[in-house]
């Protein structure tokens, strides 16, 4: 009797915190798709994504918790390595616009680069590319310092100032993992450095 | 007796062969010891952080007294001792297999040159021989870091031993090796820097 009356307890523990229960659990969605960056991703990260069998997980992981951006993400994602870009995208938006530093970013890199016949917007990346270096992403706090002294938000408000700027940087030598990336970074810095809106 | 004596022959000749260690076979060592990125390497590789450095040392120690003329071996000691702290036991590894021609060797040892890492002596000169041997090669690393401390003027004193368009073709073949978005974006950069640097020094 004890052992049932403990074992309703946790259970209703458990039910007390549905958001923490329900955000945490790794699904088969993030086995099979999870980006190795991803700041927020709860499963060992995949390169090579599974399309029918990430697909299929996902879509069953978003009809149960539509509102994680996380798992919301993983399906544009997944959608999007199979050329699906009309699919994908309102995924990526709708985890982009609830702060998915991941989404954020690579929606930013698909607009930047017009992948799939998607419109190039250079100040929708500047918008994407400077909430998630705000929120900490190494690829977002290099590419954005690197696009800006290259001139490729010249058409838009760039909202981050030079102080801004430099403590992404700073912040991204402290983040860079390996050679290349500690060599990138001081590249990014000089030429940062050297360009108009620094001075 | 024919029989005999022909199968003694095969037995004793069978003998020497075992005794020949294969170069390519995968040792401890090479399970213990070898690096992602080097080209020759025969094992998955050992990030840094997760060699278990006093048994990877071991392994190649032993390993090498096997094979004392295997470069890639004599990376591997080297690149386990260096991790472990000590560069006086390492470097002759590293210089051994880098003149034995290993490129991920020369690439390295170059780098620890560069930087003067655990206080080893900084010799830019010795970086840029290392390294150019390492980018005709083919080491992605060093074809994109040989114009890049050109550019930068961290070869000044030294006698280049690579002209402006070898150092072009370098950067292009760099361009089809990039693997992923930050070597894309490293080898874009440098290679923008050095078209200007052409321009600049009129090479």
């Amino acid at each position: 009797m004890n052992k049932f009356t403990a074992l309703v307890g946790l259970a209703f523990a458990f039910a007390a915190h549905p958001a923490a229960a329900e955000g945490d659990f790794i699904t088969e969605c993030d086995m099979l798709v999870s980006h190795p960056e991803d700041p927020d991703r709860v499963a060992p990260g995949v390169d090579d994504v599974l399309l029918f069998a990430g697909r299929a997980a996902c879509e069953e992981a978003v009809s149960k918790d539509p509102e994680n951006p996380r798992l919301r993400y993983q399906l544009g994602r997944v959608l999007f390595y199979s050329g699906d870009a009309s699919q994908s995208l309102p995924h990526l938006e709708f985890a982009a616009d609830a702060d998915h530093e991941q989404a954020q970013f690579v929606l930013g890199y698909i607009t930047d680069e017009g992948f799939q016949g998607i419109k190039k917007d250079p100040c929708k990346v500047e918008d994407l590319w400077v909430r998630s270096a705000r929120l900490g992403r190494f690829a977002a706090r290099v590419s954005y310092p690197r696009h800006v002294a290259h001139g490729k938000f010249e058409s838009c408000t760039i909202q981050a100032d030079a102080d801004e700027i430099h403590g992404f940087l700073t912040a991204a030598k402290d983040q860079a993992a390996g050679y290349y990336q500690q060599l990138l970074v001081a590249e990014v810095m000089n030429t940062y450095e050297a360009s108009d809106h620094a001075k | 007796m024919r029989y005999l004596i022909a199968l003694i022959c095969c037995v004793l000749a069978a003998g020497a062969v075992a005794q020949t260690p294969d170069p390519e076979a995968v040792t401890d060592c090479d399970r213990l010891a070898s690096h992602g990125s080097d080209p020759e390497r025969v094992a998955p590789g050992v990030s840094q952080s997760g060699m278990r450095k006093a048994a990877a040392i071991a392994a190649c120690l032993a390993d090498t007294e096997m094979q004392p003329e295997n470069r890639r071996l004599r990376y591997l000691l080297g690149r386990a001792y260096f991790y472990s702290g000590r560069p006086d036991d390492a470097m002759p590894h590293l210089i051994f297999a880098a003149e034995a021609g290993h490129r991920q060797a020369q690439f390295v040892l170059g780098y620890i040159y560069d930087e003067g890492l655990q206080g080893v002596e900084q010799d830019r000169c010795k970086t840029e021989a290392l390294w150019l041997r390492s980018a005709r090669q083919g080491r992605f690393a060093a074809l994109v870091s040989y114009p890049h401390h050109v550019v930068r003027g961290q070869f000044d004193d030294c006698e280049l031993g690579a002209s402006a368009d070898e150092m072009e073709r370098f950067l292009g073949t760099a361009k089809t090796m990039a693997s992923d978005y930050y070597r894309r974006m490293w080898t874009a950069d440098v290679t923008e820097d050095f078209a200007a640097y052409r321009e600049r020094t009129g090479q």
